[in-house]
C-alpha cells in the first residue's frame, strides 16, 4: 500500500496511524516491539524508501527503518501547518484583489443605478421647451372691423387707417372694412429682454401698373386694393436699464420699429382707437424705427407714478416709408401726475409732447436752392394735454401746434382731388369743373405745403360709463386749422365723433357712432392774388381771378365698429 | 349711484361677516363660533366688471385698471368665471337647506311650500 506524500495526505495518514495506535494498544505494542526503539510508547517505527520518499509500515526491499517521536507527530497534528511566508503574501494579495474587485463592483452597480435613475428622470429638450413655452412667449391678436355708411361724402382725412371713401357726390357709399389685424408675438426667454414682432394688415393701394407679358400679351396689376401684411412692430426691449434705481425700475430701453411717444399713448388714454384716430395720428404715423428710453418714475411707499416719459430718436420716414434723409427726428413726451397715479393714467395728468424733424428727402434734394422748401422743410409738432381719468370716465383737453406738419397728403388722406395725386380726372367730367378743381388742388398745395405753414388744433375728448351698464358714451371734438397764417383758410374743419360703446366681455367691444368732417367756413371764392402770395400757380388754361368753391362739402358718416383684442 | 350700490353691498357684506363670526348679540354665540370653526365661509371672489374699469393699454393682452389695480383681460375673465361658479355653488347649497329646515319645523305655510317647490325643482335638475 502506497501513500501520496503531499503534505495534506501525509498529515492525514499520520493522523490515521496515530489514532489507530492510540486506540489499538495491541497493534501499537506490536509495532513498537517490532521496532525495538527507545520506548514502546515514545516512538513510531516506520520504513522509508529513500529513493521515493514513501513511508511504509512494513519493511521491504530498499526500505530503511525510521523512528518518529509520537509527541512530535501529536504536536504536528494538533497545530495546523503554517503556509510559507510567500504563500501567505500571495493569499493576502488575492484577498486584497478580491476586496478591491468587490468594491469596484459595488461602485459600478451604484453608478448603473444612478444612470438608470437619470435616464428615468431625463426630460427631452423639446419637452422642456413645451413646458416653459407659456412663460417665455405670448401670442396675442387684435382685430378691428367696421361697417361705414356715408350719407354725404367729401374730400378729407381718413377717419380710420386705410379706409378711403370716395369724394363729393357719392352719398350712400358704404363699406365693410378691416382696419387692424395684428398678430402680437412677445418673446421673453430671459427676464431682462423682450422681443416683439407684430405683423399688421393694411390695404395696399396704388403704385402698380399693368404689365406686359411676352411679345403680344400682358396682365393686370393685382396688388392695388388687396389686404396685405406688413411689419408694424419689431423691436427689442431691455427692461433692466435702470436696475437698482428704485424710482426707475420699470423703465425700458427699446430699439427697433416701435410705437412713437404720443399717438399710441393718447389712443390708450382715449380708449376708442377702434372707432377713430387721435388728432396727431392724422399727421404722423404711430410707429417709427428708432431708439427710445421710456417708463414711469415712481416715488414714495406706495410707489405712485408722478412722471411718465418717452424720449427717443427716430427715422424721418415712418414704418411705412423708406428712410431717405440724413437727419433724424427727435420726439419726447412727458406726462406729469401732480397727485401721483396708481396706474398709467390715474387722476389728473398734464402731458407735453414735442416732435422735431425734417422732410424725408435725400440730402442732395434737400440741398437744392428753393424759395419755399415744401416737403423738405423743418417739421415741428407740439401737444399740450390736460387729462383726468377714473375707472368709469375720462376727459381731456388738448392744444396742438405744428409747423409744416400738415400737407395735402394729410388733408386728403381718405380721398382728394385727382390733381393732388397727379392723376387726370375722368374725361366725362365737364372741363370747367376739372379746371376749377385743378386750381383748388393747387390752392391746397400752396397753403399747406409751402414750407412756412403753421397748424393749430383744439380738442376735447373723453368717455363716460352709463351707470352700472356695460354701455359707454364717448366722443371727440376737434377744430383743426391746417394753415393758421391764412386769413380765412377754406380747408379749416371740425371733426366730430360721438357714439356709444357696448362692452360685451373682456375681449369684445362694439360701438355705434357718428363721425363727420365739417368744413365750417361759408362757401367762398379764394382770391388768386392772395393765393399767389403762398406760391399758388394757375393750372394751364385757368384765367379766373378767384378759385371758386374753395370750401369742400361736409362729410357725414355712421359707423358700426367692432373690436376683438386678445 | 354706483358708489351707493357699492356702499350698500359693503354694508351687507359687513353684516354677513359679523353674523358669521359670532359677534352678534344673540344668545347662541357659542354655536355660531363653533359653526364658523367647523365650516368656514367660502372666501369671496372679487371680480371687477371690465365695463367699469379703465383701459390701460390696448396691447396683448389688453390691460385694465379697476379700483387702482391693473388686471389683464384674461385675469378679469377668470375672476368673473370664478365668481359665477361660486355664486352657483352658494345658490345650490342654499336651496336644499331651506327646504329641509322647513320640513323639520313642520312649517306648512305658503312660504315654506314655495321653498319646497324650489328645492324639488333644483334637485330634479341636478
Amino acid at each position: 500500500m502506497r501513500l501520496k506524500v503531499s503534505f495534506g495526505a501525509r498529515a492525514f495518514a499520520a493522523a490515521t496511524v496515530l489514532l489507530t495506535l492510540l486506540w489499538t494498544p495491541r497493534l501499537f505494542a506490536q509495532v513498537a516491539s517490532g521496532g525495538g526503539g527507545p520506548g514502546s510508547s515514545g516512538e513510531l517505527h516506520l520504513f522509508v524508501d529513500p529513493n521515493t520518499g514513501q513511508l511504509f509500515i512494513k519493511p521491504g526491499p530498499g526500505r530503511v527503518p525510521v523512528s518518529l517521536p509520537v509527541s512530535a507527530l501529536g504536536a504536528a497534528l494538533a497545530k495546523p501547518p503554517q503556509p510559507p511566508a510567500q504563500q501567505q503574501q500571495q493569499l493576502q494579495q488575492v484577498e486584497q484583489r478580491q476586496q478591491a474587485l468587490e468594491a469596484k463592483t459595488q461602485k459600478l452597480e451604484a453608478n448603473a443605478q444612478k444612470t438608470a435613475d437619470q435616464v428615468t428622470q431625463m426630460v427631452p429638450a423639446w419637452q422642456h421647451y413645451v413646458d416653459t413655452f407659456g412663460s417665455r412667449m405670448y401670442i396675442g391678436a387684435q382685430f378691428w372691423a367696421d361697417w361705414a355708411w356715408y350719407p354725404h361724402t367729401s374730400y378729407g382725412p381718413q377717419l380710420l387707417t386705410q379706409i378711403n371713401p370716395p369724394g363729393p357726390g357719392n352719398g350712400g357709399y358704404n363699406s365693410i372694412d378691416i382696419t387692424r389685424s395684428y398678430i402680437n408675438a412677445f418673446f421673453n426667454p430671459t427676464d431682462d429682454w423682450i422681443l416683439r414682432i407684430t405683423p399688421n394688415l393694411y390695404r395696399q393701394l396704388g403704385g402698380a401698373t399693368n404689365q406686359g407679358y411676352g411679345a403680344l400679351g400682358g396682365f393686370g396689376q393685382t396688388v392695388s386694393g388687396n389686404y396685405s401684411w406688413r411689419l408694424k412692430y419689431g423691436y427689442m426691449q431691455y427692461t433692466k436699464i435702470f436696475q437698482g434705481v428704485d424710482a426707475l425700475s420699470d423703465d425700458s430701453l427699446i430699439v427697433g420699429q416701435q410705437p412713437e411717444p404720443l399717438v399710441p399713448w393718447e389712443e390708450d388714454l382715449y380708449g376708442f382707437r377702434y372707432v377713430n384716430l387721435v388728432t396727431w395720428n392724422m399727421s404722423m404715423a404711430s410707429t417709427f424705427p428708432g431708439i427710445t428710453l421710456q417708463g414711469p418714475i415712481r416715488f414714495g411707499e406706495q410707489r405712485l407714478q408722478y412722471i411718465d416719459y418717452n424720449v427717443g430718436v427716430f427715422d424721418e420716414g415712418s414704418f411705412h416709408a423708406l428712410e431717405q434723409a440724413d437727419t433724424k427726428e427727435a420726439m419726447a413726451r412727458v406726462s406729469v401726475y401732480p397727485f401721483g397715479a396708481r396706474w398709467r393714467y390715474d387722476g389728473l395728468g398734464i402731458t407735453t409732447f414735442y416732435d422735431w424733424g425734417w422732410g424725408n428727402v435725400t440730402p442732395d434734394l434737400m440741398n437744392l436752392p428753393a424759395d419755399l422748401k415744401g416737403p423738405q422743410s423743418e417739421i415741428m409738432r407740439l401737444a399740450e394735454i390736460v387729462h383726468y381719468t377714473t375707472d368709469t370716465w375720462q376727459i381731456a383737453f388738448e392744444y396742438d401746434w405744428g409747423r409744416n406738419a400738415w400737407s395735402p397728403g394729410n388733408q386728403f388722406s381718405a380721398s382728394g382731388p385727382a390733381q393732388i395725386f397727379g392723376v387726370e380726372p375722368s374725361t366725362e367730367v365737364p372741363s370747367y369743373i376739372v379746371l376749377n378743381q385743378a386750381a383748388w388742388a393747387n390752392l391746397s398745395n400752396a397753403l399747406m405745403n409751402n414750407g412756412r405753414s403753421y397748424q393749430q388744433g383744439l380738442n376735447v375728448f373723453g368717455h363716460y360709463v352709463l351707470g352700472d351698464t356695460p354701455f359707454t358714451l364717448f366722443g371727440w371734438a376737434e377744430q383743426w386749422l391746417p394753415a393758421t397764417n391764412v386769413k380765412v383758410d377754406p380747408f379749416d374743419f371740425i371733426r366730430l365723433v360721438a357714439g356709444i360703446s357696448y362692452q360685451y366681455n373682456e375681449y369684445v367691444r362694439i360701438a355705434l357712432d357718428y363721425q363727420s368732417i365739417l368744413y365750417y367756413h361759408k362757401q367762398m371764392a379764394f382770391p388768386v392774388s392772395y393765393a399767389q402770395t403762398f406760391g399758388w400757380t394757375a393750372p394751364t388754361g385757368f384765367t379766373g381771378s378767384t378759385v371758386p368753391y374753395a370750401v369742400a362739402p361736409d362729410q357725414q358718416t355712421v359707423m358700426l365698429n367692432f373690436e376683438y383684442a386678445f | 349711484m354706483r358708489s351707493l350700490t357699492r356702499t350698500m353691498g359693503l354694508c351687507t357684506f359687513s353684516l354677513a361677516l359679523i353674523a358669521a363670526s359670532g359677534c352678534s348679540t344673540t344668545s347662541n354665540q357659542g354655536n355660531a363660533m363653533k359653526l364658523a370653526a367647523a365650516d368656514p365661509p367660502e372666501k369671496s371672489v372679487v371680480a371687477p366688471d371690465v365695463s367699469h374699469c379703465a383701459l390701460v393699454t390696448i396691447s396683448s393682452p389688453v390691460l385694465y385698471a379697476c379700483n387702482g389695480k391693473v388686471y389683464s383681460e384674461h385675469k378679469l375673465a377668470r375672476l368673473r368665471e370664478e365668481a359665477r361658479r361660486q355664486k352657483a355653488r352658494e345658490d345650490a347649497s342654499k336651496k336644499p337647506a331651506t327646504n329641509s329646515g322647513g320640513a323639520a319645523n313642520g312649517q306648512g305655510n305658503s312660504s315654506a311650500n314655495a321653498n319646497s317647490t324650489a328645492g324639488t325643482s333644483a334637485s330634479s335638475k341636478m
